[in-house]
């Protein structure tokens, strides 16, 4: 496969949200507002790419020749979690008032199944290391695309008159349920 | 087995790394922390600035700020702090 088709697979067609049902925590918890989609999706961005980096070194250089890939999961996860708390020491630092709206958000990102779904798709597929780096933008650039369009949506709802039995989180449900069904024909 | 030690190793690489970085970010809460424990911790709310937090705050951003607070005996030990 071409690192172009990488690329738009990752992006559109094999979208971690819409088709493959990766990180849907967050998914909900930070669209509410356009300003923290945003800020959720260049940290969760971040995350993926320089975990996807360091992940593919240590595995090629350090868990395969030891012979120990046993330890991958553990390995990847450490290493997200890293990554996460100096995400969130910058956010803390020089973005306030985003660290207080992102709230508990931002630490869960190291349990966000998607950045652990798209490091282990790298290494599963046996991707190389360039493919690996387009595979991981696709992919993070993909969550961004859809918690945007999803934060659009929820502020345009929002405004209308819906049911009281489906305000907030229900219609947010059958809205994400409707763009997968829209996500999934575009293959 | 050596690829656990490998694995704690990295670790142990990533914890100094965080360490380092939180106390390089964070120098000024250290001397916020400390001009808070020198105020009277009443939160009282007379200065305007809601508590001892938030007058702490101000003090770091303008020196005089430190003459709003009331209770305050020793304003002298704050100015001094900060002129170190």
């Amino acid at each position: 496969m071409s690192i172009f088709t990488i690329f738009i697979t990752a992006l559109v067609t094999e979208n971690v949200i819409l088709t493959k049902f990766l990180g849907i925590c967050s998914f909900l918890g930070t669209s509410n507002k356009e300003k923290n989609a945003i800020g959720m999706g260049i940290s969760v961005t971040f995350v993926v790419l320089v975990s996807t980096i360091l992940t593919y070194l240590i595995n090629k250089y350090i868990l395969i020749p030891t012979n120990s890939t046993y330890l991958q999961t553990i390995t990847f996860i450490l290493v997200i979690a890293c990554f996460v708390q100096i995400t969130e020491l910058v956010i803390k630092r020089y973005f306030k008032s985003l660290y207080k709206s992102l709230g508990i958000y931002l630490p869960l990102i190291t349990t966000n199944c998607a950045v652990l779904g798209i490091i282990l798709t790298n290494i599963r597929s046996d991707y190389n290391f360039i493919e690996s780096i387009f595979n991981a933008l696709g992919s993070s650039l993909g969550f961004v695309l859809v918690l945007y369009i999803f934060a659009l949506l929820r502020d345009r709802i929002e405004k209308n008159n819906i049911i009281k039995s489906f305000k907030g989180i229900p219609i947010a449900l059958i809205t994400a349920g409707i763009m997968a069904l829209i996500f999934g024909r575009l293959v | 087995m050596i690829g656990v030690v490998l694995f704690t190793f990295i670790a142990f690489i990533f914890s100094i790394l965080i360490v380092f970085l939180n106390g390089y970010l964070f120098n000024k809460d250290e001397k916020l922390s400390k001009i808070e424990e020198m105020l009277p911790g009443y939160n009282c709310g007379s200065c305007g600035f809601g508590s001892c937090k938030g007058m702490a705050e101000a003090i770091l951003n303008d020196k005089e700020a430190v003459k709003k607070c009331r209770p305050l005996k020793d304003k002298e030990k704050i100015l001094k702090y900060l002129g170190e």
